[in-house]
């Protein structure tokens, strides 16, 4: 029903547009550098307030979060790096004003079980690819009430 | 033979999670029933910060007059189900220490609650030491507090020396302050 | 005296259904060996009684509160003299007890409802291996009350004149009444497909199609889980006030996991249906469903995590776990035992195709469940180990969370479009030409009015992709039902119209979360009164505070008005009954394009309030206000509405199926199959 043929000139220039209009979104061509505010604020948003179960100093109005944002306002003033910052603060609340787990350990479960999940799911795909094509025949599977729905404007009716 | 290398398959499969789902049953039955556990405080090894102000009375308090005493630090709130689980142990904890010569002082500071609400908490589950409070939670800010209850244990030399989150009984408490106070006995 | 009453009603309760389960068990342990089944002793006869006895406990709990009986402990710690009817109804569910009482009110009308559905059948082996497993499962939860989670317990002492009312949070915004109720019957539902499942196991029929009959009952619970947890976010959202809808809180990822697996198994369902494929992979997948809110329940009532939602009391734990660890062993023996003989005997044809993707969406939503149960059980695991507390949080999830979405967002575009066994590229790409320009131009158009951000603006890209594409399939359903002659309506109803609308709604609900997330802005103004303060691109005016005083609270109001039209109150109120804080309450201006936020911080010192904190520095009649404006945050809201109709729609009947033609034609015209 839809055209079988499409023109790869279409989708070229589909494709250069998408990759201007992202570049120019992503601001690759405009560069302001992070203001002291905007550096302050990723940092709130990393850091836990203390007295919650997960909120960040960001999200919290509480008056421990209000402390923390303080110092660090202060000490990206000051012209500290971020992981200093973190650092001193992590003296000062301990593990209490982090939002992820202190790096290393156990904690590098954490990542290597997602990233581990990933390449399996790559490899399942890759594998999958790769098998050869089972020979058309009819399955033993019944009939009946399969799916009309899915393919109700006849798109797959020549598989 | 597929048919069997499919069955091998499925059957490790079973096995692998069944094995990961055991662990994780073993896991939660060993944390069911929260009790309080030590915590890293940085403050440990650390003299303990400045800490004065109004009890919950009126009265004033000031940590330092304490110095020659071991102090129990207990954070809490009016609002919080495990403090409320405690009270009783502190309140008998707290007793305990006071017949002994040389005991343990308690010290209550009210965590992220208002003043009113925790004095009804004191008044009802009869807490006879005192409480300081702490608007703004300044107090809580040096100490590094994250959530109630949290108790610290500072020496006879005003040094922290041990710091738990969660409920904690009197056995536990007269456990860990014991070294401190005979020491302070014998030194 | 409705204490007695109401604990009556519990074990009538638990003894039919535990009887119910015995009975039938035998009479299917029978039947399957060859013999016949009891016919005196028809286990089924105890089901309407299970119902009996829980609509017993239920009026008996719903009259103790709205009555403000405190003889009943539960009723004292939950319930005020004060409290208003709607309160004293959803008392029931505010706490742990009265919470399993819902949940076996819902499990006992599912099982009648099955039972119903399937009296036709009702001598049939998998069917009676069904009821009996559902019953056992009834029968653990009443079992729970007769025990450890009595929501009938006498009041110890003497019984108060007044109770300590329900939680603040829980009495101070409607939703109470809708969330809780429709996610147990999302959670609860999943125990038909788990039954059938092992009933299929037990008996070794999968190969007639079983599963894919109770695709109606996961799609049903699916649908109001989906709700729910959206539902469940925007209640939240009002009244926590923080800004936020989704903290990655145990409690709510608890609710979260079942979910993701439900969404694979309604996926992969349908690939059962059309190819008979992944037979084994679906009955795992309704099992470990079921499993998951079984988990969540333990997770949420034990008090192993720390949660604001979590009930505390940690009666529940053993048993939950123990049941928990039950269903799990017991399932995978099954699946060793049985699942060799039970799978399919082809496999995919080929990667690239509408199997492939969903196979694909399996996996990604699996994966992504693993991920959320790690996340949420790390702490406990650290603890356990180093003996200190750490927190996971958003970031961590969202870390995970956000490539995902981009990749389902994808997914969920292309699969529409791919054929059965052998997709071809080309044709994917013919048809996919017109959403994928949709995709660039609404990026354009987004980068030209000044959008900037490469991960928002690929998500917007890819929710016009997914959302043209939906619109695709739809438009060419409805051209072919109106080719039939019927109304082009139908085509919105079964599977493939809900679907598509389902997709919209997701499409939607993820455009407000890129929005919203992305592109809020928060601050916190001093308001002086009568001056008006510019921020954010609104205009906030301090007009004076209120109170307001009823029986059950005392509410602390600061009347703002915002872009010198409506006016909104932010406030804090303070309940009577329980020694709590005072609780914020958020004031929302909500917009098709955006939320303002308002939190009331603080007022000056010396302001007459008697609840709102008091900031010193902040001059008598000034207020501290927090605003957080959140561009698109009610597409949220509109997107799990969608979501919720597309499900429902989904749940009617298929068109009969004619005889499907084996033409290879594609004249657009004629329809092959129906």
């Amino acid at each position: 029903m839809a055209r079988a043929t499409t023109h790869p000139l279409r989708w070229i220039l589909l494709f250069v547009i998408l990759v201007v209009a992202l570049s120019i979104g992503a601001g690759v061509f405009s560069s302001t550098p992070q203001t002291n505010a905007q550096r302050a604020a990723a940092l709130d948003a990393r850091l836990k307030a203390p007295d919650s179960n997960g909120l960040s100093v960001a999200e919290s109005n509480s008056a421990a979060a209000a402390a923390v944002r303080q110092q660090v306002r202060t000490e990206v003033n000051q012209g500290r790096n971020d992981s200093e910052i973190v650092a001193s603060l992590e003296a000062r609340y301990g593990n209490a004003v982090l939002l992820t787990p202190p790096a290393g350990g156990l904690t590098v479960l954490l990542w290597a079980v997602p990233l581990g999940l990933l390449i399996l799911i790559a490899l399942a795909i890759v594998i999958t690819a790769r098998k050869r094509r089972l020979p058309a025949v009819a399955s033993p599977q019944r009939p009946s009430a399969s799916d009309p729905a899915s393919d109700p404007n006849g798109e797959d009716a020549h598989v | 033979m597929r048919q069997r290398r499919s069955s091998r398959v499925i059957a490790w499969t079973a096995a692998g999670i069944l094995a990961l789902v055991v662990a994780l049953i073993v896991l939660l039955a060993v944390r069911t029933g929260s009790t309080g556990t030590t915590f890293e405080s940085p403050l440990v090894g650390h003299a303990a910060p400045a800490t004065s102000g109004a009890t919950l009375t009126g009265a004033h308090f000031d940590l330092s007059s304490e110095r020659g005493h071991v102090v129990v630090v207990n954070f809490f709130a009016s609002w919080c189900g495990p403090c409320q689980e405690e009270q009783t142990q502190l309140n008998a904890f707290a007793y305990d220490q006071s017949q002994k010569t040389n005991g343990a002082t308690m010290l209550g500071v009210v965590f992220n609650d208002r003043n009113q609400a925790a004095l009804t908490f004191a008044q009802n589950q009869g807490v006879t030491y005192p409480l300081l409070t702490d608007e703004g939670g300044q107090i809580a800010a040096t100490w590094g507090v994250a959530s109630p209850p949290t108790t610290y244990v500072v020496d006879a030399t005003g040094t922290v020396v041990k710091a738990f989150v969660g409920p904690l009984t009197a056995k536990v408490l007269d456990q860990v302050v014991a070294p401190y106070t005979e020491a302070n006995s014998n030194g | 005296m409705l204490g007695h009453v109401g604990t009556a009603g519990i074990w009538l309760s638990f003894i039919s259904a535990s009887l119910g389960a015995l009975l039938i068990g035998i009479d299917a342990v029978r039947q399957q060996r060859g013999g016949s089944p009891f016919r005196a002793l028809d286990g089924r006869l105890l089901i309407p009684v299970t119902v009996l006895g829980a609509v017993v406990a239920t009026v008996a709990m719903e009259w103790a509160l709205i009555t403000h009986d405190f003889a009943i402990a539960y009723v004292a710690a939950n319930n005020a003299s004060v409290t208003p009817l709607i309160y004293s109804i959803t008392g029931m569910w505010s706490a742990l007890q009265g919470s399993i009482l819902l949940w076996g009110l819902v499990l006992s009308f599912l099982v009648v409802a099955v039972f119903f559905r399937y009296r036709s059948q009702a001598d049939d082996l998998l069917v009676r291996w069904a009821l009996a497993i559902m019953l056992g499962v009834e029968a653990f939860f009443f079992g729970l009350m007769a025990g450890p989670a009595n929501p009938f317990v006498a009041t110890v002492g003497p019984i108060p004149a007044t109770g300590a009312g329900p939680n603040a949070l829980l009495q101070d915004n409607p939703l109470v009444a809708i969330h809780p109720p429709l996610l147990y019957v999302g959670m609860v539902g999943f125990t038909v497909p788990f039954a059938f499942s092992i009933a299929m196991l037990i008996t070794g029929r999968v190969q007639e199609g079983w599963q894919v009959d109770t695709r109606r009952w996961a799609l049903f619970a699916w649908t109001a889980l989906s709700v729910g947890i959206v539902l469940g976010a925007w209640w939240s959202y009002q009244v926590l006030g923080w800004g936020g809808f989704w903290g990655w809180d145990p409690v709510e990822n608890a609710a979260l996991m079942p979910w993701l697996v439900g969404t694979a198994y309604v996926h992969s369902i349908v690939v059962e249906e059309r190819r008979g494929l992944l037979r084994v992979w679906n009955l795992s997948l309704a099992i470990a469903a079921f499993a998951l809110t079984i988990l969540g329940t333990f997770l949420t009532r034990s008090g192993v995590v720390a949660s604001v939602h979590a009930f505390s009391g940690n009666s529940l734990g053993p048993a939950l776990l123990t049941f928990f660890g039950v269903i799990v062993v017991g399932s995978l023996l099954l699946i060793a035992w049985r699942g060799d003989q039970l799978r399919s005997r082809v496999g995919l044809d080929a990667a690239f195709s509408r199997e492939g993707a969903f196979v694909l969406n399996n996996l990604l939503f699996v994966a992504f469940a693993v991920v959320v149960l790690l996340g949420t059980l790390f702490p406990l695991l650290y603890e356990s180990l180093h003996g200190t507390t750490v927190t996971v949080g958003a970031p961590y999830f969202n870390a995970i969370a956000i490539p995902l979405g981009i990749g389902l967002l994808f997914l969920m575009a292309i699969a529409p479009v791919l054929s059965w066994r052998h997709a071809s590229g080309k044709v994917m790409a013919a048809r996919l030409e017109i959403p994928a320009w949709a995709a660039t131009l609404t990026i354009v158009f987004l980068v030209a009015f000044g959008v900037r951000g490469l991960l928002p603006l690929l998500g917007f890209g890819l929710g016009a992709f997914a959302a043209a594409s939906a619109l695709r399939t739809l438009f060419l359903d409805v051209r072919a039902e109106r080719t039939r002659g019927a109304s082009g309506l139908r085509a919105l109803l079964g599977r493939s119209g809900g679907g598509m609308i389902v997709h919209l709604g997701v499409v939607v609900l993820a455009v407000g979360i890129v929005a919203s997330t992305s592109y809020a802005l928060r601050g916190e103004i001093i308001l002086p009164k009568g001056q008006v303060i510019d921020f954010a691109g609104h205009r906030f005016e301090f007009l004076g505070m209120e109170t307001v005083r009823t029986p059950v609270e005392t509410q602390t109001l600061a009347r703002i008005a915002i872009d010198g039209s409506s006016v909104f109150r932010p406030g804090v109120s303070q309940f009577v009954g329980r020694a709590t804080q005072p609780v914020g309450t958020p004031a929302i201006d909500s917009g098709a394009f955006g939320d303002v936020y308002l939190t009331l911080d603080g007022v000056g010192s010396n302001s007459a309030s008697s609840t709102a904190t008091s900031i010193s520095g902040l001059s008598a009649g000034s207020v501290a206000v927090g605003v957080i404006v959140e561009p698109l945050l009610p597409w949220l809201w509109a997107g799990g509405l969608i979501m919720g109709v597309g499900g429902l729609l989904s749940l009617s009947p298929e068109r009969r199926r004619r005889q499907q033609q084996a033409a290879a034609s594609t004249v657009p015209t004629e329809v092959v199959s129906a």
